[in-house]
């Protein structure tokens, strides 16, 4: 049976390697304090109740430990924003993932009830992945102007390139979405990113960008209709091909409008 | 307006608005005015240390013990402490005008 005295000690050397999971910084302010209330702490919870009283104190310390390392690494992460204002900073990608799930669950539905739906796993797991990321991106982009007209611009940007995407994987426009010629919408995207990287995303930079879009979609639109018969599979590139062309234009005249309103650097 | 202040806060400010004290006296303070309910673990306590530092509602002292960090309540936290008592006694005030603790089966706390 071992003493109490060797307890505390074993207790103690436990104890300091749990204080390994805390942020380096908080360990070099703290450590020796948090390391004395936690002995002084044993020392009582074993005068009071013995073994049964140091059991209950270390299941409070596992918790306490587990709980506040997390926090305080979130915070040091943060430069020291405390918890509650991250997660109000960040409330909004919580709704962003939330309402994803909540989407998901709509195809998760169909499969269920349905044998013809045939989405697999990869396809939940690409579909997800794309909206949270667009979510996240309009989230994160927005923060750069509190102007609507450039939020907007982000919004539509970004719901462009998503619809292009999808469509273009789930149904094609041009012909079916087997048709490799629907691989030239990649180029559409390309140019958006590019002229989004190229204008590190200020307003007049991206206005350029997205009427380089514009017309990048309109020459893949004159393709389009080179290379499609005559008929429905045309007038369908034609009605999206047109759709895409307002949105990239109707985005840049936004940024172009943001651009305007913003003081001159 | 100041920030409203989290529980273990609150009873933090509590135990050094009547001197300063080290961590593990406010711990013990803590437990002893919230009657045991709050128990504050060495990382909880000394994670709302360093955020009272950082929001200036406690400051570091001087103590009687060297080898120990000592802390006391700052001008601002001794002002958020009292607008959080000051809220405590609003709704208490209400609580009594409006017989809550009767409704609630709370009489014990009226006396």
């Amino acid at each position: 049976m071992t003493s109490p005295q060797s307890g505390f000690s074993r207790s103690e050397r436990i104890y300091a390697f749990l204080l390994k999971f805390y942020p380096k910084s908080r360990r070099q302010e703290f450590g020796e304090e948090m390391q004395y209330v936690f002995s002084e702490s044993l020392k009582d919870a074993w005068k009071e109740n013995g073994r049964q009283g140091a059991a209950r104190f270390w299941a409070r310390i596992i918790l306490d430990t587990g709980r506040s390392a997390l926090v305080q690494h979130a915070e040091s992460l943060s430069g020291g924003t405390s918890m509650k204002t991250i997660m109000m900073q960040n409330k909004n990608i919580l709704f962003i993932a939330l309402a994803v799930g909540l989407i998901m669950l709509i195809p998760l539905t169909a499969e269920l009830v349905s044998e013809d739906f045939g989405w697999n796993r990869s396809d939940f797991i690409f579909a997800s992945t794309f909206l949270f990321g667009t979510g996240l991106a309009f989230e994160l982009i927005r923060r750069k102007s509190s102007r609507i007209e450039y939020r907007a611009g982000v919004g539509a940007a970004l719901a462009g390139m998503l619809l292009l995407v999808w469509i273009t994987g789930a149904v094609g426009i041009i012909g079916p979405e087997s048709n490799p010629a629907n691989l030239l919408y990649l180029g559409v995207i390309g140019v958006l990113l590019a002229g989004a990287l190229v204008s590190l995303l200020r307003p007049r930079g991206m206005a350029l960008a997205l009427t380089a879009t514009a017309l990048a979609q309109a020459v893949i639109t004159v393709i389009a209709l080179i290379i499609t018969p005559w008929g429905l599979d045309s007038f369908k590139a034609f009605v999206l091909n047109g759709f895409f062309i307002a949105l990239w234009a109707g985005s840049a005249w936004l940024f172009w409008r943001a651009g305007q309103l913003e003081p001159a650097a | 307006m100041t920030d409203q202040l989290s529980q273990s806060e609150f009873y933090i400010l509590l135990s050094l608005a009547i001197k300063e004290r080290h961590g593990y006296e406010i711990m013990k303070q803590v437990e002893q005015d919230s009657g045991g309910k709050v128990c504050l673990g060495p990382g909880t306590l000394y994670g709302s240390i360093k955020r009272m530092l950082q929001a200036g509602l406690i400051k570091e002292a001087a103590g009687d013990n060297p080898r120990r960090k000592y802390y006391r309540i700052s001008d601002k936290g001794r002002k958020s402490l009292s607008s959080e008592l000051d809220r405590y006694n609003d709704a208490v005030e209400l609580a009594k005008r409006e017989n809550l603790f009767q409704r609630f089966g709370l009489l014990s706390l009226m006396l």
